[in-house]
Parts: structure tokens; C-alpha cells; sequence
């Protein structure tokens, strides 16, 4: 359904589900446990968030992950961009979670040149989702990015190295570290380091099957009722 | 002007190797392959028009056929017609195969017209195309000579002994009156005009009289010329070389206007745009701004070449001081257009519209800037091979909605363009399956935990690239997990992926 309205001269059209909801604001719960126990209001839209891991070891899938959640519950179907210089995004992984027919890739490797298209892409109304690992950021950039996405209405998604992640301007920032699994299970310990109305410094444990990646397997536990396995029967076995 | 062999010519034209044996050019009728067009060498050994593929190879056992494209021959013809505007200003193409030229005026430029037909004559002789050219008072009486004599040019006193002796066909007659007459014995248009003008309406249409009266003159023929189209294009030239950005963006803005009002006088929209920024003492800084659709918006357009002037002015800024630098001319061309339809606009859903056009802007303004491979789509292949298990292609207008691919073997999220050589350590086995124990990876040694495999995957052995990997899923004590491989014939160890 369409609602018709006129102001100042101008007339506007807006489908039913965007008006008098919030949901189109926050997105969320995919997990409702992660959502539960560290950010109940959900994460903004057309704000920037920021996922926070080691150099070698950038936390890929949990970007993954708030793609995932943050296109399932857009109103629109826009497009899907995730900057790649290096052109490691495997995209039959990534199909696995992500509409692969709105999936593009951005290809730039000098970094001015990419600060300029993922603002561009922020500010794009048709983008839903933008997913980058961005060079160093100054605080200038940092806001520019937040202003971009303000102005687009879309989410972006940064994925930083956290020791070299000095200024930001996200709405949301959580650490991610790998974790020890099991021989069936892969862990992840997310702890939202900012986020208003957020749990701040809880840890929370995020389970992936290894032998399946679908968004219909992902776990989220509190590690208080989660127990290691003895470190002794960790031995790989065939 | 007559193009004798125009088919033949204009395929042997595309693939030259064609012209070795003799050629032939088919159509199906009546699902058997009939020989349309010939060339000359066909001809000498006894192939004919309407004679059967079969028939022609009896007689002549080197034929070579290809099928004959009539909308192709024409649309080259057009082509043509545009090329021989550089003679004479009114150029008129009569399909299939003859084009007319008004040389009017013209042998002053040239001399004498007979010097005019000798230049085109060598030039479409330059151009490997077969070619009978008359110059006559009237279109038809242009027709008939080049088609039945060889005389280059007819005056007007001439034109009527020049006709006399030719049949009746040679007034561009339908295929209908021209048996008609020949059955009457009526074999020359001499005899024709001695009929009684009142019955020959009567007995074979108007069309006889029409046209003989048009090729003597006694009725104006008009030609339907060509319209004359230049490039859509605008420049500027600077009295000194001009270095401030502000100024080039104004001036660039007064090239889009101009430019917009010639495409807006066409009723095109621009697809593709040609910049050409001149420099002192420099070659020119060329680029090409591809459109996602045709457009004459004056904001859509100077933002896109905003985008280019961001990029390459730096670089001649830099070596301004000492070599004076800054542009000196700048050129705009709209190096490809399309006609541009008054777009209906939507009422309700004027948000997608506004989203879609967003996208497109953004598409262009990425290419513009960055190059058109900055931004692709991924396409899922089927290929056992992780590697080429997908392709890039060029990204789409309008992301539309629709289902994702699933079931898809686990594959890592994070694969490495080139696989890294890795140092490990496997348990001692006696087949191939043995699991990796720790590896070695940028000088950082990682303890095994969990190992998972092999997934063997075998090469590509019928492109003679026979090597057999054998994949590993493990994880390290720090719970990171990778993607190995050991290539079964060399032992060597890989570190292709991470499911980070």
C-alpha cells in the first residue's frame, strides 16, 4: 500500500511499512541472543559500525554476519558492496549468507581513491549494505563516512585492525577474536566496546558449525553456561 | 553509381582469406540452399543465381558459401553512402545495390566531372569494391547507363540517342511490365517511345510512362538525400594555459550546456563522452566517460566530469611551476548517443525510481573516476575448482531482488588470489592422508588443534595441469582457522584460505 501526502508543494509517496515503524531505524535480531545481551535496541541504520580484530586475522564472517542481518530486514532491496582490493572475498562463501545477485564487489587499491567511492557508496540510497576494510582513518574521515551514511540510509560495516583503529566515528564497535572450538563447532568472542544502550565490555561466544555455514547455524552463547573442553582431547583426530 | 558484387564485396571485405576461390552467397528456400549472390570467378565456371548449393558444387568443386545477410548488405550500404558525402554534398542510397550522387555544382571543386567519377572510381577501386559509375542529366537515365553501357558521362543533347538502344528494363521497370513488354517485342527503349503515349497506361500501368518520362527529364525525380550529421562536439581554446581548477570547472560547465543543446537539438542523450585536455608542451590527457543510459543532464554530466578532473589534474598541476603547464584547449565530444525518449513518470513509486537512478549515477561516477573494473559483480560458475568456481562480470544497472544460491560445499570466506607456500608438519603416514600437525606461515608457527581432510581435488589433467591437491580444514590453538592444501605429486604445503 501507498500513502500519498502533500507538503510544501511537493508530493510525497511512501509505502506503508515506512511509516510509524522504528524498525526501519535499527535492524536486528538475527541473533536474539547476541541482541539480548549486548545491544537490546538494535544496531542504527544509516550509521557506520565498526568490527574490531587482529591484523592477521580480521573478523571477516561477523561483518559477514550484520550484512546478513542488516539486508534480510531492509525494506528495500538494494545493493550489496563490499570493497575488496585484494580480491580475497570469496563469493561462493559469501552466497551462502548474501543474495549473490546483489552482491558487488569494489576493486581499488589506492586508499585515497578508496576512502572517495565507499563515501560514495554511503551516500548511495541504493546501496543497503557497505561492507569495506578501510585503510587508517583520520577523525575527518571517520565522520565522513558517518555523515555518508547518515545522508544514504544504508549501513557500514568497517572491519578494522583494533590496535591501529585510533578514531572512529561508528555508532557501534565490537572486538572480535577467534576462539577455541571443538571438532564440530568454530568460536568467535564478540564484546561490544561502544554502543549507546549497550552492554559494554560483556563477552559473548558466537558458534558456527564447521561443516555448514548458513545464517540458520550461527549460535550465540553466554560464556558463563558455556564450559571449555579439557585442553587434553584436543588432539586432531582423522 | 551501380556496386556490381555489393554482397560479395562487402563479405570479402570482412574476411579477405574469401577471396582466394570463387564465392558464393545462399539463402534457403524452401529448406534447400539456392545461390543468391555470385562473384565473377562463380560465373565463369557456370554457377547461376537460383541454382541449387548442390548444383553449384557439381560445377564448380572449390566453392566456398557463406549466407547472405540482405539487412547487413543494407546497413553497409548506408554506411557507404555516408562515406562518399566527402564527394558530393547530396548522396541518396537506392537499395539493394546502387547509391546516387548529385554532382550539381560540384566539377568546379574538381575540375571537370568527368575528374569527379574518375576519383570515386579509384577511391572505392582503393576500397576493393566493384563499382559501374555514369554521370547523366536525370536519376533514371544515371541508372540505366551505369547499369547497361559503359559510357562515363551523358550531356544532355546526348540523352536521348545514349537510351534508345537500351531495353526496357533499364528503366527500373517491376519485374511485371519488363516481361510484358519483352513479350510484346517491345526490346529497346526506342521502340517504346514511339508507342502512342495514351495506351501505354492503359496496357502496362503507369509505371512505364512515369519512369520514362522522369528518365528524360520531362518529370523531376527528386533524391532523398542523406542528412548530413556531424559529431556532436565542443571545444575551447585558452589565450594562455589556464591552471585554476575553479576557472576549468566553469568553463567545463559552459562545454556541458553547449553540448547538451546539440544533443537536445538531435533528441539523444549522451552514452559516451570523450574528454580531451590539452596541455603546453604535454600529449593531451584523454578520457572516456561511459553513461549507464543515455542523458543530457547538465548536473549528471558536469558531476561525472567532475570526477575526472579530480584524477589527472594533479599530475599536470605538479609540473606547472617549472614547464608551464595548465590546459590550453579543452574538447568535449559525445563519442556515442542515443535517442532519448520522453521518460512517463511514476506517481507511486517514485522512491525506486529515484534509488535506481542513484545507482546508476553511482555505477558511473565509480567508473568515471576509478576505472570501469573498480566495480563488478561476482557470478557463480559451476567448476570443482575453488578458484574458478566463479567469474567477474560487468555490474548490472538495477540490483533486483531475487533467491541466493545455496548448498554449496564449505567453502572459506577469505581466499588468497595466489595460495602462500607453507611450512608443515604431518603425522609420519604411510598413505597420503596424513594430517598436518603445525605450520609455518609468515614467520609465525601455528600448533595444530583440529584438523579436518582430505578433500581431494584433482587438476584440470585433460589442460595438462594434472596436479591433485589435497585440502585440509584445521585450526590453530588460538582458534584461528585456515584452509591448507598439499599437493599429492611434490609434497609441497599451501595455505589457500582463512575462515576468519
Amino acid at each position: 500500500m501507498q500513502f500519498v501526502s502533500l507538503s510544501d508543494g511537493v508530493l510525497h509517496t511512501r509505502s506503508a511499512h515506512h511509516l510509524g515503524s522504528t524498525a526501519a531505524a535499527t535492524f536486528g535480531p538475527a541473533l536474539s541472543v547476541l541482541n539480548h545481551l549486548l545491544l537490546p535496541d538494535g544496531l542504527a541504520r544509516g550509521a557506520v559500525h565498526e568490527v574490531l580484530g587482529q591484523a592477521r586475522s580480521l573478523p571477516w564472517f561477523f561483518a559477514l554476519l550484520l550484512a546478513h542481518t542488516a539486508v534480510n530486514s531492509s525494506p528495500t532491496h538494494g545493493a550489496i558492496i563490499w570493497s575488496d582490493p585484494r580480491g580475497e572475498l570469496y563469493p561462493p562463501a559469501a552466497a551462502a549468507m548474501l543474495p549473490i545477485n546483489r552482491l558487488f564487489l569494489l576493486r581499488v587499491r589506492k586508499a585515497i581513491d578508496q576512502l572517495w567511492a565507499l563515501t560514495q557508496c554511503l551516500r548511495c540510497k541504493a546501496v543497503a549494505v557497505t561492507v569495506a576494510t578501510p585503510p587508517s582513518l583520520s577523525r575527518l574521515d571517520a565522520r565522513r563516512l558517518q555523515l555518508a551514511a547518515e545522508r544514504g540510509g544504508g549501513i557500514g560495516v568497517l572491519i578494522r585492525p583494533a590496535a591501529a583503529a585510533l578514531h572512529y566515528a561508528a555508532a557501534t564497535r565490537w572486538l572480535v577474536q577467534p576462539a577455541p572450538g571443538d571438532q564440530l563447532v568454530q568460536r568467535w568472542s564478540i564484546q561490544l566496546i561502544h554502543g549507546h544502550g549497550g552492554n559494554i565490555d560483556k563477552k559473548i561466544l558466537l558458534e558456527v558449525p564447521r561443516d555448514i555455514l548458513s545464517p540458520n547455524h550461527v549460535r550465540a552463547i553466554d560464556p558463563l553456561a558455556h564450559r571449555h573442553p579439557p585442553a587434553e582431547t584436543a588432539r586432531a583426530s582423522a | 553509381m551501380r556496386l556490381t558484387h555489393w554482397p560479395i564485396d562487402i563479405l570479402q571485405r570482412k574476411r579477405p582469406e574469401l577471396r582466394r576461390d570463387p564465392l558464393v552467397l545462399i539463402r534457403s528456400i524452401a529448406s534447400r540452399p539456392c545461390v543468391a549472390h555470385l562473384c565473377p570467378q562463380a560465373a565463369a565456371r557456370g554457377v547461376r543465381p537460383a541454382m541449387t548449393l548442390a548444383q553449384a558444387r557439381a560445377l564448380c568443386p572449390r566453392l566456398q558459401h557463406a549466407p547472405h545477410q540482405p539487412r547487413h548488405d543494407q546497413r553497409q550500404l548506408l554506411t557507404l553512402s555516408r562515406w562518399l558525402m566527402r564527394f558530393t554534398p547530396v548522396v541518396s542510397p537506392a537499395p539493394p545495390d546502387a547509391i546516387f550522387l548529385d554532382c550539381t555544382g560540384c566539377q568546379r571543386l574538381y575540375g571537370s566531372l568527368l575528374a569527379l567519377r574518375d576519383q570515386v572510381a579509384a577511391a572505392l577501386a582503393a576500397l576493393r569494391i566493384r563499382a559501374r559509375l555514369a554521370i547523366a542529366p536525370t536519376v533514371g537515365a544515371a541508372w540505366a547507363i551505369a547499369s547497361y553501357t559503359n559510357t562515363p558521362i551523358v550531356t544532355s543533347d546526348a540523352l536521348l540517342n545514349a537510351l534508345c538502344p537500351l531495353p526496357p528494363a533499364a528503366l527500373r521497370l517491376d519485374p511485371d511490365s519488363a516481361a510484358l513488354l519483352q513479350q510484346l517485342g517491345i526490346e529497346t527503349i526506342g521502340q517504346l517511345i514511339k508507342l502512342a503515349r495514351p495506351t501505354l497506361p492503359a496496357r502496362f500501368g503507369p509505371d512505364p510512362l512515369h519512369r520514362l518520362d522522369a528518365a528524360l527529364g520531362r518529370i523531376h525525380e527528386p533524391l532523398v538525400p542523406l542528412p548530413h550529421h556531424g559529431p556532436i562536439a565542443t571545444s575551447i581554446h585558452f589565450d594562455g594555459p589556464i591552471d585554476s581548477l575553479q576557472t576549468i570547472q566553469e568553463v567545463m560547465r559552459k562545454l556541458v550546456a553547449r553540448l547538451i543543446a546539440q544533443l537536445a537539438r538531435r533528441g539523444c542523450g549522451a552514452r559516451l563522452l570523450r574528454v580531451q585536455l590539452y596541455r603546453m608542451r604535454h600529449p593531451p590527457i584523454v578520457k572516456m566517460i561511459r553513461l549507464a543510459c543515455p542523458t543530457r543532464s547538465l548536473s549528471v554530466l558536469f558531476n561525472l566530469l567532475r570526477c575526472v578532473l579530480d584524477c589527472p589534474l594533479p599530475l599536470c598541476w605538479e609540473t606547472d611551476a617549472q614547464s608551464e603547464g595548465g590546459l590550453i584547449a579543452i574538447r568535449l565530444r559525445a563519442a556515442a548517443f542515443e535517442p532519448l525518449p520522453d521518460a512517463q513518470g511514476s506517481l507511486l513509486d517514485q522512491q525506486d525510481q529515484a534509488a535506481g537512478d542513484e545507482w546508476a549515477r553511482l555505477v558511473e561516477m565509480l567508473a568515471a573516476r576509478l576505472g570501469p573494473r573498480s566495480l563488478c559483480q561476482p557470478q557463480l560458475v559451476q567448476s570443482h575448482l575453488p578458484e574458478k568456481a566463479y567469474r567477474h562480470v560487468e555490474p548490472t544497472i538495477a540490483p533486483d531482488s531475487g533467491a541466493s544460491a545455496s548448498a554449496l560445499p564449505l567453502r572459506p570466506l577469505r581466499l588468497l588470489p595466489q595460495p602462500a607456500p607453507v611450512l608443515a608438519v604431518a603425522c609420519p603416514s604411510d598413505d597420503d592422508s596424513a594430517l598436518p600437525l603445525s605450520f609455518t606461515h609468515l614467520g609465525q608457527v601455528h600448533a595444530i588443534r583440529y584438523a579436518d581432510g582430505p578433500e581431494r581435488i584433482a587438476g584440470l589433467w585433460w589442460e595438462g595441469r594434472d596436479k591433485t591437491r589435497d585440502y585440509f580444514d584445521v585450526e590453530d590453538q588460538t582458534g584461528q582457522r585456515f584452509w591448507l592444501f598439499r599437493v599429492t605429486q611434490t609434497g609441497q604445503w599451501y595455505l589457500h584460505g582463512l575462515f576468519d
